[in-house]
């Protein structure tokens, strides 16, 4: 009896003793990758090795663990940049490995940057999305940024409010839900916009010495690089593409200026069939807010003037979305609305027809922006 | 010959069929169905559930006619010996291959998502071996197995609730813009996630007759068409149409896209797919079983423990045979929609209508 236990014990022993996994790897072992930023290099050089091209050079950001844990550290960086070049992505992170100890995880990134200069090769940037997109590691919920220049400067950024400079920019997309400000752009929704003729627009990171700055967007069109948005034609854009939270709209009033913060903007499209040869479209803008200021010792609290502030507002509205849909439909000629999901959408008969040259059925169009706004509340003076 | 710890109940017989049709076919789901009917999708699962029902009432009411028997005995009733125990032989290798591609999927996927160094062949065969412990405990066990995994379905539909938030339901529009025939055709495709159904055409006899069989199958057919239309849905309103084309598996995308706000956990999709693993097993089990039922049927053996174990072999190196992922699925499309239909419509309908005209079975047998 005693005999049949020993041997039952030395069986499991043998089990636990020659277990192995193939996929197991410590923690420690383990190099975080929590940033990309992927430049073009100078120049398109052969490096003498069979067939190896230097087409990307991608750098990326590691956090440093151990002076992450000590936290009272102070001024110290705690986090390393490490710039590869490489053939492909992949390539690029292979001869990473040939530097660094630990092997490479990209489940934790949090942000990808491109170079303006991605753009100027169509496969490339279709490239390096297919990478993204076909990778299972890569996390899926990271954001994504351009810069006009040289991407790897924002990852070199040196702020002293936040010492991780990947923390510090995905933080500041992630303001996006309360300020229209700021676009914010998950690689998802990279990935699923592009997949509908290459279209989508980015949020553009200027970086300089010791901040850096997230407003306005890159026209992407596609795959290429179509121009730029700056940061008031990309807040009435995102209220014109999807509805925004936060964000304000400065209007006149008499000779003061007064600005309402908006707390949320619904957009609603409206299809009203074909008049005089075009297409006819109403947005219509139902936005939500208050007033931050006024003047001192004047009073807000009487409905006739709330009224005719009120229309000053939809009035300011109106006039900036109609300067973003006069931009897109005469200087890039390009449907960023998503007037072409509506259709698909919602009339799928007509836009069978127009599918095809849609692109100029919407420059032609006719687009009415009606705005309703409603100043709900004027702050805590009367 | 059917022994009496071998009968399961009608509640174990609702949580055996549900898992055995949900199995390794519901990840692709969303991208067959979006390839052929575009925003229409939810319409191939409606019809193809459809289908499954009228399948699974014509095997109830062909077994009906023969009491006890399970349709290795009855096709040679029917239509005679010799082509009785061909069509058995079919039966047989089909739900052997079944379990081919079961494996072979779950494989794929575990490879992809979970264990990218460890090789495919031992993940396999791990599953395999399982398959075999589970299968010579007899069906009663199966049942109760299944019983036992029936929450963790639960969950894991359960977790995708949390992309509610990031889903756009104006993606399933526009409606009703796919052809009839191109919706029936699609649901033909996607066969291959509502196989499974006609395993009833053995385990039939084994089914505890107190509450009427209709009921019980018909409960669980509506809870795996439910649960496809769910997961379709999800998939079309995460993704969009376009997206959930090209993905392999869009419903391991939506859950790698699953971000739980305020919550520190990331990368939910370890959990679904450690969860996932039961359901992929409780199907293939099932078929293990049923295939290995067969043979000891036709054969006239007292015990199948002996076929279990013999058909690890010829379901392992089918499993290894295609060799590249595009192969598994072309062969997982033809395997779903010629072997499948032949197995599980025109088998039965064909022996119900010779049973018919010939008069056998129902009240002549008596």
């Amino acid at each position: 009896m005693l005999y049949k236990r020993v041997a039952i014990l030395a069986i499991i022993m043998l089990m636990l003793i020659n277990t192995a996994c193939w996929d197991k790897i410590e923690i420690d072992d383990r190099g975080f990758i929590i940033s990309m930023a992927i430049d073009i290099p100078e120049e398109e050089r052969e490096t003498g090795d069979v067939g190896r091209l230097r087409r990307y050079s991608i750098t990326f950001g590691m956090p440093i663990v151990e002076k992450l844990v000590e936290k009272g550290g102070g001024g110290e960086k705690s986090f390393t940049l490490v710039t590869a070049e490489g053939n492909t992505i992949f390539d690029a992170r292979n001869n990473l490995a040939t530097r660094i100890d630990r092997r490479l995880f990209f489940d934790h990134a949090k942000i990808v940057i491109f170079g303006s200069e991605v753009f100027k090769d169509k496969s490339k940037f279709k490239e390096l999305v297919d990478d993204l997109q076909r990778d299972y590691e890569i996390n899926r919920k990271m954001f994504v940024g351009v810069v006009d220049g040289k991407a790897k400067d924002a990852l070199m950024v040196d702020n002293q409010l936040n010492k991780l400079v990947m923390v510090y920019l995905s933080g500041i997309m992630e303001n996006s839900q309360f300020n229209a400000n700021v676009r914010s752009l998950y690689l998802d929704e990279l990935i699923e916009s592009l997949r509908e003729g290459g279209r989508v627009l980015i949020p553009k990171i200027k970086p300089n010495k010791t901040e850096v700055k997230i407003a306005g967007a890159a026209i992407i069109d596609d795959f290429e690089l179509k121009g730029w948005l700056g940061q008031e034609q990309n807040k009435y854009s995102l209220i014109l593409e999807k509805g925004a939270k936060g964000g304000d709209v400065d209007f006149r009033y008499r000779d003061i200026i007064i600005p309402y913060q908006i707390y949320s903007a619904r957009k609603a499209i409206k299809y009203n069939g074909i008049k005089e040869g075009k297409l006819d479209f109403t947005i219509r803008i139902r936005s939500e807010g208050r007033l931050r200021e006024y003047v001192f010792g004047q009073h807000l609290m009487d409905k006739n003037k709330i009224d005719q502030l009120t229309s000053l507002v939809n009035k300011e509205i109106e006039k900036n979305c109609n300067h973003v849909i006069d931009m897109y439909q005469n200087k890039y000629k390009i449907d960023m609305l998503g007037i072409d999901d509506y259709m698909h959408k919602y009339y799928p008969k007509v836009w069978k027809v127009v599918e095809k040259n849609w692109d100029d059925y919407f420059c032609n169009a006719n687009i009415n922006v009606r705005s309703d706004s409603s100043i709900r509340r004027v702050g805590v003076v009367k | 010959m059917i022994k009496d710890n071998d009968r399961i109940s009608a509640g174990q017989a609702r949580t055996f069929i549900i898992l055995t049709i949900v199995g390794v076919g519901v990840l692709s789901l969303p991208r067959i169905a979006s390839e052929r009917a575009q925003s229409d999708a939810w319409l191939i699962v409606i019809i193809g559930g459809v289908i499954a029902l009228s399948v699974s009432f014509l095997i109830i009411k062909l077994g009906e006619r023969f009491p006890g028997d399970t349709v290795v005995e009855y096709s040679q009733k029917i239509v005679g010996k010799f082509i009785g125990t061909v069509m058995s032989i079919y039966i047989s290798i089909y739900f052997a291959l079944f379990c081919s591609f079961i494996i072979r999927i779950f494989g794929e996927v575990l490879k992809m998502y979970l264990l990218p160094w460890t090789p495919i062949e031992v993940t396999m065969f791990a599953l395999l071996i399982m398959s075999v412990y589970i299968c010579r405990s007899g069906l009663e066990a199966i049942a109760r197995l299944d019983k036992v995994i029936f929450p963790i379905f639960i969950a894991i539909s359960a977790l995708f609730l949390f992309s509610i938030p990031d889903m756009d339901l104006s993606n399933l529009l526009p409606v009703f813009t796919t052809s009839p025939v191109q919706i029936l055709r699609g649901s033909l495709d996607s066969a291959f996630a509502f196989l499974g159904i006609e395993t009833l055409l053995l385990i039939f006899p084994f089914i505890d007759t107190k509450q009427s069989i209709e009921k019980t199958v018909f409960n669980s057919l509506l809870m795996v068409i439910l649960f496809y239309l769910y997961i379709v849905v999800i998939s079309i309103a995460r993704l969009g149409v376009s997206g959930s084309q090209s993905y392999i598996w869009p419903l391991m995308t939506v859950a790698k896209s699953i971000d739980i706000p305020g919550v520190f956990i990331e990368r939910i999709e370890g959990v679904i797919m450690g969860l996932w693993v039961f359901i992929a097993f409780t199907s293939l089990i099932t078929l293990h079983f049923t295939s290995s039922l067969t043979l000891s049927k036709i054969f006239k053996t007292t015990e199948q423990k002996g076929f279990i174990v013999l058909l690890v072999p010829f379901i392992y190196s089918i499993a290894l045979l295609p060799d590249s992922i595009a192969e598994v699925y072309d062969y997982a499309g033809f395997f779903s929609k010629y072997l499948g239909v032949t197995a599980s419509v025109f088998i039965p309908l064909f022996l119900f209508l010779v049973s018919l005209v010939r008069g056998k079975g129902g009240q002549n047998a008596v």
